[in-house]
């Protein structure tokens, strides 16, 4: 009788990391842990780096997610600088950042998670790949490919290449907008509207298969996070935090994100390289909150575009006001897909974007800086503390996966539990342990980071497993 | 209509040799010859390029190659100033992918992807420069560096572009 499932590494996500499944004597799945497997240390390569560094290294913290770093980052060297970028080059974070959205976004349904659902959890493994997919639903796949092409092109053509592009700066964005690139991205609009929405048609009507793994993946009561407008509606890029209970009740409102670190706390477990966020009223580990696509629809009044709200209106009618499962994220990233690109048409049209007041220049004037933004994945902070020269001393950097990594976890369990049996073990069982994982989308190369002192901790261990001794220093 | 020669060199630029596609693609940019050729740089080959790769009469992709255990810098010169070692080979379409991962695909998958979509793939050729290290950094290695011209000649006349044909 096994004891301990191993499932390594977790396939069709962003990163490294593995599950492992701790079975009891009767072969019931006692505990699940998600284990983040990278460590990247960006919060000490940065210190000693001019502020006005911090945008490009920080974009590299990602291939998948530049832009949001990008940011973030500009964003906390804005106050830093003690500037505010003009109402133009606001206007044009916005855009690259919701292309960003859509590319992103469309990765994780179209290439990463749809091979489960359209051939089936239980489908031949074999089968679950891009390429079975392309076979099997060609003009699904096509509409992935095209969406994708259409943000990661904007990205291109603005700020020069699709990833870590540099043309997000503090104080703004590095140059205007021509007409020509505005005309050329209109123009790709209503066929990447089109696309988006075909895959929601499609979705829509394949939902009915999943209603048991929509009771399993992750459905649980907890709060929900994320930034909105003064309307109540989604905002990707600025805004105040807002913080909703499983009822949809509003637990904190009009929360300024830049005093993040007097509602969020940081946990580390010695498991996983990723950091654990919890809401802190609630304490650690019951304060789980989750962020991403399913948060932002979950919090909002609205989305705030015409297409993109009556496909929420329809969303609530099916699953609720605020539904619980994270299998309905999938849903949830279609419907912010399509905003994500008739907000990008909506600013296009505005009268002063091809304006060229894009950047306010400043030296230091503050010693510090947050920067919030939503990243496909959910809320990203970026917090960075400087000298009177602008060298960064200390930075601090909570990410969209930390956010949910208790959810995760407690995700996993709940799928590993409701699937999983340890006298007949079948790859279908572990395929959906890993599937719950790609709900959430996690970008794992951006989601480690450290807090404070990172001991080095050495165990000498036997080949039975007994740890022998232990240096920590 | 003459489809166009697509060259997409890629890799990452900041893990030293890694960079030698990107680097060629931009020695390409740079040539008269390549006039009419698509050239792109990339950190990756990723679906979205099957559309691209689609309409292509002819597709060259470069890449950097991580060399085997065994391998010494003398077998490539050892800096001293000879160039790396450049491979040519055909590649064809895969028929399933088995990448655990989907943002970022191998040549045969790409080709793969853009046949069963578009229902088309291009004659495709990829050129392999041994690399010397793969570290953090952004300069090339001496021998890699000294590879790119001949990468670049190479491209060109698998793009027929030298040849004419």
């Amino acid at each position: 009788m096994t004891s301990q499932i191993v499932i390594d590494p977790i396939t069709r996500i962003e990163g490294h990391s593995r599950i492992t499944i701790e079975l009891d004597d009767r072969g019931n799945v006692h505990d699940a842990h998600f284990h983040v497997t990278q460590f990247r240390g960006f919060e000490r390569i940065v210190q000693g780096r001019p502020v006005h560094e911090m945008p490009s290294i920080m974009a590299r913290i990602c291939g998948i997610c530049p832009v949001s770093h990008l940011i973030a980052s500009s964003k906390a060297c804005d106050e830093i600088l003690a500037v505010e970028p003009p109402p133009t080059g606001e206007d044009l974070r916005r855009v690259i950042n919701l292309a960003q959205v859509a590319q992103s976004n469309a990765l994780s349904f179209f290439h990463l998670s749809s091979p489960d659902l359209l051939f089936g959890f239980d489908a031949d493994p074999g089968r679950r790949n891009i390429i079975a997919l392309a076979r099997e639903n060609p003009g699904l796949a096509r509409d992935g490919v095209a969406v994708r092409k259409f943000g990661q092109q904007i990205i291109e053509w603005l700020g020069g290449k699709r990833i870590h592009p540099s043309w997000v700066v503090p104080g703004g964005v590095s140059s205007p907008l021509t007409a020509d690139v505005r005309d050329r991205i209109l123009a790709a609009i209503p066929d990447a509207i089109a696309a988006v929405q075909r895959a929601l048609d499609w979705y829509k009507g394949a939902l009915v298969r999943w209603e048991e793994e929509a009771s399993a993946f992750g459905d649980f009561r907890s709060a929900f996070m994320a930034l909105v407008d003064e309307h109540g509606s989604v905002d990707h890029y600025g805004g105040l935090l807002r913080v909703v209970d499983a009822d949809g009740e509003v637990l904190e409102d009009q929360l300024d994100p830049r005093r993040y670190a007097d509602f969020i706390g940081e946990a580390v477990e010695p498991w996983s390289y990723l950091k654990s966020t919890y809401w802190k009223p609630m304490g650690y580990p019951e304060g789980i909150y989750r962020v991403g696509p399913l948060a932002r629809v979950n919090v909002a009044d609205s989305m705030g575009t015409p297409r993109a709200d009556e496909e929420l209106e329809r969303f609530r009618w099916r699953l609720g006001r605020v539904p619980g499962s994270s299998f309905h994220y999938h849903y949830a990233r279609l419907i912010d897909t399509l905003y994500a690109i008739e907000k990008i048409d909506q600013l296009l049209r505005g009268p002063e974007i091809l304006s060229e007041r894009v950047r306010s220049k400043a030296e230091v004037n503050r010693n510090e800086g947050i920067g919030v933004a939503e990243a496909p994945r959910g809320t990203l902070i970026h917090h960075y503390k400087v000298d009177d020269d602008g060298i960064v001393q200390w930075a601090n950097l909570v990410i969209a996966t930390g956010h949910n990594n208790l959810a995760m976890n407690k995700s996993v369990l709940q799928v590993a539990r409701h699937f999983v049996k340890g006298d007949r073990l079948a790859e279908p069982m572990l395929n959906r342990v890993e599937a719950v994982i790609r709900c959430y989308d996690p970008c794992l190369s951006c989601s480690t980071h450290a807090i404070g002192d990172m001991p080095l901790v050495v165990d000498l261990v036997a080949p039975d497993g007994t740890v022998l001794d232990s240096l920590a220093r | 209509m003459k489809r166009p020669v697509l060259v997409i060199g890629y890799g990452n630029t900041l893990r030293s040799d890694d960079g030698v596609g990107p680097a060629a693609a931009a020695a390409l940019s740079c040539d008269t010859r390549a006039f009419g050729l698509t050239v792109l740089r990339r950190h990756q080959l990723t679906p979205e390029l099957a559309a691209d790769v689609a309409t292509a009469g002819r597709l060259i992709l470069i890449d950097a190659e991580v060399p085997d255990a065994d391998w010494s810098a003398a077998d490539d010169g050892g800096g001293h100033g000879e160039a790396a070692r450049i491979t040519v080979r055909a590649i064809e379409p895969a028929a399933r992918d088995g990448a655990a991962s989907s943002h970022h695909l191998d040549p045969q998958t790409l080709l793969g992807l853009a046949a069963e979509l578009y229902g088309s793939t291009p004659r495709t050729y990829l050129l392999s420069v041994r690399g010397t290290t793969f570290e953090a950094g952004e300069e090339l290695t001496d021998s890699v560096r000294a590879a790119v011209p001949l990468v670049v000649e190479a491209a060109l006349e698998l793009a027929g572009s030298i040849t004419g044909a």
